[in-house]
């Protein structure tokens, strides 16, 4: 029915309305009067196509049905490397309450591609314990490489190609809350190839074994690590207030040349200062990695922190810095614009070192920025930033997920 | 029905959109919606004056004032689900405004009998300060049992998706035609939604809403079994109930020191369900259903019930509709349920300090809070609330409460159409809830720890004294008129009553006689001014009137609004007078 149709029609049923009110007897037969007139028009609620579609995909859990589905294909989205483009792909999980399987695929508009599988039991000790065995087929074309240490330069940026076949098995406790500890094994067949981004040298045209080492070689190594994790944040993701430590030792061995063998240290400490309570909120992090080659051996460059991209030094490209020591101080104050947005403003410092030692806060690489981050209490859905300050031009960030 | 022109009685501009608007994007269905909003609007402006004593007909019926709309003899069985969606409901309010603009005056609520009241239908029925009610009943509240015991009841299936309270659906085995829902605390803040719902659940009803039964119960996992017929639908489909999932249910639940699970038993309502109703605009599916619903005055006048419990969640998506059957005939019987989020309980957690403060989307404060940075803070943000308190106690406080200011999640329609009258008629209800009843229904919730009780009674108590004082001096809050058969007039200062105004400098009155079929007065006699709300009328003006009118103006330094005009109106009956009518002159 057209508009103007309606509005005659509004304007018949107010005369009909009008007229007969006064040819009732009583307040009874006139309220039943309208009911009357009513009861010979009745029709079905029909929603607007919106409202139909929205309430779809609430009813049928549609978004969780495609992303995220306790059984059955869904689709995977992203979760590779940055720099990798958008990737997405086919996968398939079952699970019940005990156990679950999932196999998983994602191939990158610049051609990265990986394969996953992880058998998960998570609910061992009433929920306590879990057991993980996972292994993976990944190829990666063209990451980047500029050199090691605090002085590469940003010019050197050529790439390489990294694939590799893993499997690991890992498992932990949460005895507390607050309190978890991990343990895990991983036995890795890294390999290296020429890098395939024709817009940049392959790695092997500016560097050499000496200059990025384990460029020639690649052992398969064999990984044993632990992890304890010490989380009073109010909530995992997006907190507000607490803090977040998480302390790591791995020993990466040399299963086939004995020449690559090392230690690496890894510690993270996150803590969220609330000020007036939800309304904002100082958020630091301070991360440090220190990698120790075994006596005579070397740390293959493929292995060693990167300092760059979206969830470290903003200001530069993703691996930009790289060596055996890392050290990466953030702060953000965050403010709460309404429950759905939230306003950053940042920065970034940090600097890697060939030795520990030479790791001060000095000689920082530094960048400062603001940005927007689109969620909801259960964290960050999206962010965009925009970067400034680290000498290496003005860098936007466009994530799926928080920076720490 | 909002598009609709061929429905009588109701209002054009109410409903979601309908034909026309398939497959348009929002912002284009936002202004199609406008301008059936502006062609509704016409003809509820309409519908008021038909209905309104001021309209055409006589001003008084003979069966004036009803006590009673009688609103279930149309057959609704036609009536079919309606399904709303959540997010759909969130942003047609947001950026919408459905039923009639909000920033007009809405006009009165037109589900009033003559006397300016509610009378009982199938959505409200009058309860506390309309009749007597005993602390008993007020605590009781719907409950069909004093008690519930689940040992050996049998899990039937899962809750349907969507809710933030973990849990499944039960029967007695004796009485398997009858369904329960039970849902968990979650283990940081036990007893905090679960408490939530009880006292609400009481509250609700003593006001006069149709709500669920709820009980608490313990129970004990190795005591309820499995039937073998459970299913669970989850984002994979539907598949069968098992112990894993009662055991994952259990996983995010408050366990007592016995092993057992305080849990909400909410038992399944009488009828087929309809879904939910909204909170503007009427069921085109339902003859009986002629009133928009944002000129329903028990929905409007919500606000004020919903700002004393901080029902933030106070949304169509918490409405439920029944059609249930009565002699031999099916009617539409509306519901408010789901009470676990109110008393700054978000269910899981704590209120954010932003609930019953601010909408989820606010333009101006966003933009402002946006532009400086979060430096721009309002006085919410301030508000200390106490730390020491168990966690079965949410985020709400009374000292610093402010009635008006109070919102919801998101805007609602019939909220924004409460008008000070329809305001006064709640805060009435709200100050009927005596210390000791209000004191009654907390422990209702049996809250392990004292403090959480003490905490939330006095909170109420503070709340509600508050609420009355805001709004029942908010108009001229003379009630209660009655002319004794010797021309003796008495009425009653709610205000005064509740202790939310110390007595005024009086009352100035002047009689007049009312000629109904020409709805006109004739002035009798001088202004009066008296100190007590007692006068005699003038004796010539009493005889042989066919109806009698009063208008009454209070008159208190610190309340204007007493000095707005109050109409009472009566008519002869056997050797007294009836009071029939009553107007909020403005």
């Amino acid at each position: 029915m057209g508009r103007l149709t309606r509005f005659a029609a509004s304007l018949v049923f107010l005369s009909v309305v009008v007229a007969p009110a006064s040819a009732q007897q009583t307040r009874t037969e006139q309220i039943q009067q309208g009911r009357t007139e009513k009861a010979d028009h009745l029709h079905p609620y029909q929603p607007s196509k919106i409202e139909t579609f929205l309430f779809e995909v609430e009813d049928h859990l549609w978004v969780e049905r495609l992303f995220n589905p306790p059984r059955g294909v869904f689709a995977r989205v992203g979760d590779l490397p940055e720099g990798a483009g958008f990737a997405g792909g086919p996968a398939y999980r079952y699970s019940n309450q005990t156990v679950s399987f999932t196999v998983s695929t994602a191939i990158s508009t610049r051609r990265y591609w990986e394969l996953d599988g992880k058998l998960a039991f998570r609910q061992l000790a009433s929920g306590r314990a879990f057991v993980e065995i996972s292994g993976r087929r990944r190829d990666f074309p063209e990451e980047d490489f500029f050199g090691l240490g605090p002085e590469s330069r940003r010019s050197a940026r050529t790439n390489y190609a990294f694939r590799e076949t893993s499997i690991d098995a890992c498992g932990g406790v949460s005895p507390t809350a607050w309190l978890s500890v991990a343990g895990a094994v991983e036995y890795m067949t890294p390999q290296l190839a020429r890098g395939r981004d024709r817009r940049f040298p392959s790695i092997d045209r500016l560097f050499s074994d000496s200059t990025a080492p384990g460029l020639q070689l690649q052992p398969d190594f064999m990984r044993v690590g632990a992890r304890a994790t010490v989380d009073y944040t109010d909530r995992p993701l997006g907190p507000r207030s607490g803090g977040r430590y998480i302390v790591s030792y791995d020993t990466y061995s040399d299963r086939d040349f004995d020449r690559y063998s090392f230690g690496r240290w890894n510690v993270d400490m996150q803590q969220y200062v609330p000020i007036v309570r939800d309304a904002r909120t100082i958020a630091l992090r301070a991360h440090v990695a220190s990698l120790t080659p075994n006596e005579g051996h070397e740390v293959p460059f493929y292995l060693q922190p990167t300092l760059g991209g979206a969830s470290s030094l903003r200001g530069l490209r993703p691996y930009r810095l790289r060596d055996r020591n890392l050290l990466l101080l953030q702060a953000e104050y965050r403010w709460e614009v309404n429950a759905f947005l939230t306003g950053a403003i940042f920065y970034d410092a940090g600097t890697v070192a060939f030795r520990r030692r030479d790791l001060n806060l000095n000689d920082l690489t530094h960048d400062y920025g603001i940005g927007l981050r689109f969620g909801w209490t259960s964290g960050v859905a999206m962010r965009t930033e925009v970067a400034f300050g680290s000498g290496e031009g003005t860098r936007f960030v466009f994530r799926f997920a928080d920076v720490f | 029905m909002c598009s609709d022109a061929s429905a009588p009685n109701v209002n054009r501009g109410a409903g979601p959109p309908r034909e026309g608007t398939p497959g348009q994007v929002p912002g284009r269905f936002l202004r199609a919606s406008r301008l059936r909003y502006v062609l509704g609007t016409t003809a509820t402006l309409a519908f008021i004056l038909v209905t309104s004593s001021h309209g055409a007909g006589p001003r008084f019926y003979p069966d004036d004032p009803i006590s009673v709309d009688h609103d279930a003899l149309f057959d609704a069985s036609g009536a079919k689900p309606i399904e709303l969606s959540e997010t759909f409901d969130f942003l047609e309010n947001t950026f919408g405004s459905p039923g009639s603009p909000g920033n007009n005056d809405p006009g009165r609520a037109l589900n009033l009998n003559t006397l300016d009241e509610v009378p009982n239908s199938s959505w409200f029925t009058n309860r506390i300060g309309r009749r007597p009610m005993s602390i008993a009943e007020i605590v009781r509240g719907p409950d069909k049992f004093e008690r519930l015991d689940v040992d050996e009841w049998l899990i039937t299936g899962g809750k349907s998706p969507g809710g933030l309270q973990p849990g499944f659906r039960a029967v007695d085995p004796r009485h398997p035609e009858q369904l329960y829902q039970l849902e968990v605390d979650p283990p940081s803040h036990p007893e905090l939604a679960s408490g939530a719902e009880i006292i609400g659940t009481a509250l609700y009803h003593a006001m006069g809403y149709n709500v669920v039964d709820v009980y608490l119960v313990n129970v004990d996992p190795k005591k309820i079994t499995i039937s073998k017929k459970a299913t669970i639908r989850d984002a994979s489909g539907r598949r069968a109930f098992v112990q894993g999932d009662r055991d994952e249910i259990l996983r995010f639940a408050a366990r007592n020191a016995d092993g057992t699970y305080r849990m909400i038993a909410s038992r399944f309502a009488e009828g087929a369900g309809l879904g939910n109703f909204k909170y503007f605009g009427t069921r085109p599916d339902d003859p009986n259903d002629i009133y928009p619903h944002e000129h329903r005055r028990e929905l409007r006048a919500n606000r004020v019930f919903s700002a004393w419990v901080n029902h933030d969640d106070s949304r169509a998506i918490n409405t439920l509709d029944m059609l249930v059957s009565e002699n031999g005939r099916k009617y539409v019987r509306h519901y408010m349920f789901d009470f676990g989020s109110i008393l700054g309980s978000a269910t899981r957690f704590a209120d954010t300090p932003r609930s019953g403060h601010a909408y989820l989307l606010e333009r101006r404060s966003n933009l402002a809070r946006l532009l400086t940075f979060g430096l721009w803070l309002q006085p919410w943000q301030f508000i200390d609330y106490p730390d020491d308190l168990p966690s079965a106690v949410g985020r709400i406080q009374g000292d610093v409460f402010d009635p008006e200011q109070w919102k919801p999640e998101y805007p609602n329609q019939a909220f924004r159409n409460m008008r000070p009258d329809d305001a006064f008629w709640g805060a009435r209800i709200v100050a009927a809830f005596s210390d000791e009843a209000i004191a009654a229904v907390v422990k209702k919730a049996q809250y392990t720890d004292p403090r959480a009780t003490e905490y939330l009674t006095s909170v109420l108590i503070k709340r509600r004294d508050k609420i009355a004082k805001v709004w029942l001096n908010a108009v001229n809050p003379v009630v209660d008129f009655q002319l004794a058969p010797d021309g003796t007039l008495t009425f009653e200062n709610a205000a005064i009553k509740a202790t939310a105004a110390t007595p005024g400098r009086g009352y100035t009155l002047s009689w007049s006689r009312f000629d109904n079929a020409a709805d006109a007065h004739e002035p009798i006699g001088s202004e009066q001014t008296v100190s007590e709300p007692r006068v005699r009328a003038p004796l010539d003006l009493l005889k042989g009137s066919e109806y009698v009118a009063v208008t009454v103006r209070g008159h208190h330094p610190e309340h204007p609004a007493w000095a707005q005009p109050v109409r009472a109106y009566f008519r002869p009956e056997g050797v007294g007078w009836k009071t029939v009518g009553l107007e909020r002159l403005r």
